[in-house]
Parts: structure tokens; sequence; C-alpha cells
């Protein structure tokens, strides 16, 4: 056979294969989540707080927890992040200190996120007196998920045809005008996006809020600034080292199936609104 | 006096990207009223000197407009001139038909919504007289909140016209608006100039000489970063 048909069908095999690869990782963690967490599911363990150390009750203040985090750490960064990358594409004109604006973002991603708690909490804890509170954790997680929104922000706005922004500009249109018929809607797709993947990076986080924003047990809803919340995945890890009790064990598991349910609605809920703003556009 | 005569007057213009020049010494004056075609060959700064008329080279890096250039009787380098207020009585309209992702209607009064005052200005209204002027209203008149994009080319090319006219510019900057278009819907868009120079002045960039003889009455050739008014040796 021709040699470059053989080659052309090895690389489509390759690439098969490694997808399926990547697809079977994803199946046999799904479906150990689901298998180990699936028998600890009952209203009980949604809707009741956890009692005896997490071995009884269920995870519904962990739930709260973890959703107050995350829409806090989404509302606080969403505007900073549109701030600083309008700043970047629409004010800052010189060529070198655009490309350093860049290197800072990129090298903020980079952080370890443990290096990110020990500072968060140093800063808005220590220095700034919330002590360990929701308050610190949802600042911690904005920060560190400022870098994920502000890449995909930036690319949806970078990516706007120069036409429609000549246009505005031709209509007489000021920078702040520009921005709100133009640059803004049209890079609606980004935000979404990139809020997305930043809740998503904010709901598998453990070790920074694990000091600074959460306690384990006896937690409720907060009452003030100045308190912890406590949240699923700290719930997960502590359950986890508890490893010789059974029935403390399946909870992990069942607090992380729900912690996988709640990132998949939000995917499906974020996709949703995006097919609609699509429609929208195509209208 | 002259300054009634004439919209847009340059006195020894030099334009230059980062040191090097495009156009240097150019001095030469546009009717009101009138249509002035500007010729000259591919990359020779036709369209340079034409976005230079609205000040819409100023985001190019390394850009820079040298001499006096005088659009409706005042330096538009002038540090007080307000370059919206600029743009707005300057339109602008550019060689690919530009409409964004919105209705028809809401493409028309897109500029407009900025620069009405807030008190009684009738939109509706103004959008049906900008689209009769574009000669766009009998195509459109039924479907205006339908998606732009669903318009031909020459339409979409008609409706980027109502949306700059509809801000009510009193100069038109032309930047080859037919270049992309099918014979028909060019011709479509020189009736549209023919018609618009009664209360507009228009500035037409064109690579097409016939172009130029058929609606316009100035020529202004732009060739080895020069510009003169006699008709030129071009092509």
């Amino acid at each position: 056979m021709n040699p470059r048909l053989w080659k052309e069908r090895a690389t489509i095999l390759i690439l098969y294969g490694l997808t399926g690869c990547g697809c079977l990782v994803l199946a046999v963690i799904l479906t150990t989540v689901i298998m180990k967490g699936a028998p600890a599911l009952s209203g009980e363990f949604l809707f009741e707080e956890s009692r005896n150390f997490g071995s009884e009750g269920g995870i519904f203040y962990q739930m709260i927890g973890t959703l107050i985090l995350m829409a806090g750490a989404a509302i606080v960064c969403l505007p900073v992040a549109l701030g600083s990358v309008l700043f970047q594409t629409e004010f800052l004109h010189s060529p070198p200190l655009k490309k350093m604006f860049r290197f800072l973002i990129y090298s903020l991603n980079a952080v370890p996120t443990i290096i990110f708690g020990l500072i968060g909490y140093l800063f808005f804890g220590v220095l700034l007196d919330a002590g360990v509170s929701w308050v610190t954790g949802v600042l911690i997680l904005a920060v560190m998920i400022l870098p994920t929104l502000h890449v995909s922000i930036h690319e949806a706005v970078e990516s706007i045809p120069d036409h429609y922004r000549e246009a505005g500009l031709a209509l007489g249109l000021s920078p702040g005008q520009q921005m709100r018929a133009v640059i803004l809607p049209q890079s609606m797709y980004g935000m979404v996006t990139g809020t997305l993947l930043g809740l998503a990076r904010a709901a598998g986080e453990t070790a920074a809020i694990m000091f600074t924003a959460t306690a384990f047990s006896g937690v409720q809803l907060p009452q003030s600034w100045t308190e912890p919340v406590t949240t699923l995945q700290t719930h997960i890890l502590v359950l986890a080292q508890e490893a010789t009790n059974p029935k403390a064990l399946t909870h992990a598991w069942g607090a992380g199936l729900v912690l996988l349910t709640l990132v998949f609605i939000l995917i499906s809920v974020t996709l949703w609104i995006r097919s609609g703003m699509e429609m929208e556009a195509e209208r | 006096m002259t300054e009634n005569v004439y919209a847009i007057q340059l006195e020894n213009v030099r334009l230059s990207y980062s040191g090097k020049a495009v156009i240097d010494g150019a001095s030469c004056a546009i009717r009101k009223n009138a249509v002035t075609a500007v010729v000259g060959p591919s990359g020779s700064g036709k369209s340079t000197l034409l976005r230079t008329l609205c000040r819409m080279n100023d985001r190019i890096p390394g850009f820079r407009a040298e001499g006096s250039v005088r659009v409706l009787g005042r330096d538009i380098h002038d540090p007080g001139i307000n370059v919206y207020e600029l743009r707005k009585r300057v339109g602008m309209v550019f060689q690919k038909p530009c409409v964004f992702p919105k209705s028809i209607y809401e493409n028309v009064v897109f500029g407009l919504r900025f620069h009405a005052s807030p008190n009684g200005e009738n939109f509706s209204e103004r959008a049906e007289r900008a689209l009769r002027d574009a000669f766009l209203w009998d195509e459109v008149k039924d479907r205006l909140d339908q998606p732009a994009h669903i318009l031909s080319q020459g339409q979409q090319q008609r409706l980027a016209m109502a949306r700059t006219l509809a801000v009510d510019p009193e100069i038109l900057l032309m930047d080859e608006p037919t270049s992309a278009l099918d014979s028909k819907s060019a011709n479509a868009i020189e009736d549209l100039i023919l018609s618009l120079k009664e209360h507009h002045t228009i500035v037409l960039v064109t690579h097409h000489v016939e172009q130029a003889e058929r609606v316009a009455e100035d020529l202004i050739c732009v060739d080895d970063q020069t510009v003169c008014h006699k008709p030129c040796q071009y092509p």
C-alpha cells in the first residue's frame, strides 16, 4: 500500500487511541465516584447538617459553603478581570508595557495555590484582620481565578474583528461608548467561558482555602464577615483521612459526587446561556 | 471666503508611518456638496489620506500627520478639537460592508443612540429617513427586526451607509465602497452617491477611473507621495 496512506492511517489510529485513553480515564473516575458515592445519597444526606464528625447526617452546609465561596469569588473577580482586560486592550498603547502586563498575568497563573493561600491569609486574614473567614476565602479564590478569567476575556476582546471597532470609531463613539456598544457585547462569550473555567478551578481548590476560610465541623451559615464556612472540598479531605470508618468514607464519596454534580450543573447552565447568546448574536 | 466653498483644505501635509512618508507635501482642497474622487495605484496612500480626514489613523502606532488639515473650517489636529464630534460630522464607509450582529433597525440606530439628545428624539423616524436616503427602505421596511446578516453584500453596504447617514454627517468619506460588490450592487451605490451630494460633501476613494468619471466632479490623484488635482496618467 501507498506509504503516505499508511502514515495517514497510523496517525488517525494514534489520535483515536489517545482520545480513547483520555475518555477512559474520565469514565473510570466518573464510574468510581458514582458507584461509591451513590449509596450515600439520600434526602437526609443532602438536606441535613453533618453530625458525629461526618460519619452521620448530611452535607447541607458544606454545599452552601462551597456555593458561597464560588459565587463570591466570581462576583469579586469578574469586574476586576474585565477592568484589567479593558485597561490592557484599550488604554495601554505601549507594546513593551502590554507584554509586561501579559507576563505578570501568566506568572500569576503559575503560582502554586498553597502560596495563594499563605499570602492571602497573611494579607487578608492577618493584615486586614479578617481571620479565618469566608471573606478571606472568597478574596483568595478571586485572586486565584483572576488569570484564568483575564486570559479568556482578553482572548475574546482581542478576537473582536477590527472592522467592528473601526465602524464604531467612525460613528464618533468615545472609548466608553465603544466599550458599551462594541467591546462588551462582542466579548460576552469569553466572559461566560472564563467565569466558568475560573469557577471550575475554584471548585476543585482545597489547599488555598483549607486553613484560611474553612472549618471542618460545627459550622453552619456564616452570620458575620469573619466567620468561616465549611465546604465540600474540606469535608472530603478530612473524611478521606479517616479511612478506618467505612461510613465516613462512603460520605466522602457521596460529597465527591455532589461536588461533581454541582460543577456539572454549572457547566450545563453556562452552556445553555451561551447557546442562547449565540442565537441572539445570529439574530 | 474659501471656507464657504471648500469643506476640506490640505496644506503641505505629510503623512508617515514610523517616520516613513506615505504622502509628502500634499496640498489640495475639496469642494462642498460635490463628489471628489481620489484615485491612484495600490499602496499610494489613498486610504491613508482619506482616513486622516476623520483622524481614523490615530489608533495606528507610529502614524504621524504633519501640516494643516482643515475640515469644515477647523484644523483637525488642533489640541482643542473634539475628535468624536469630528467623526460624527465626518462619517466614513469602509471597503468591506460591516454590519453588527443585531437587527437591521438596531444597526441603523447604532450610532444615533449615542449622539441623539435624550429628550424626544424619534429614532424610528430618523431610521426610516436614513434608510430611505440609502435607497434601502423599500427592501427592508417589512423586516426591520430581522438580523442584518441575512442581507446581501450590496444591501449590507447600503445599511452601513444608512447607519452613517443616521448621525447626520456633513462629509461622507468612502473607501472603495463598491470593490467588494457585484456590478449591480455597485451601480446602486453609485446612484446613491449621486443622490447624496445634494446635502453632503463626498470623498470617494476608488480604483476605477471609470467610476470616478461617472460620479465625481473633481478628481484627486495620489501617486509617488504627491497629491495633485489635475487628471493624472493613472492607470
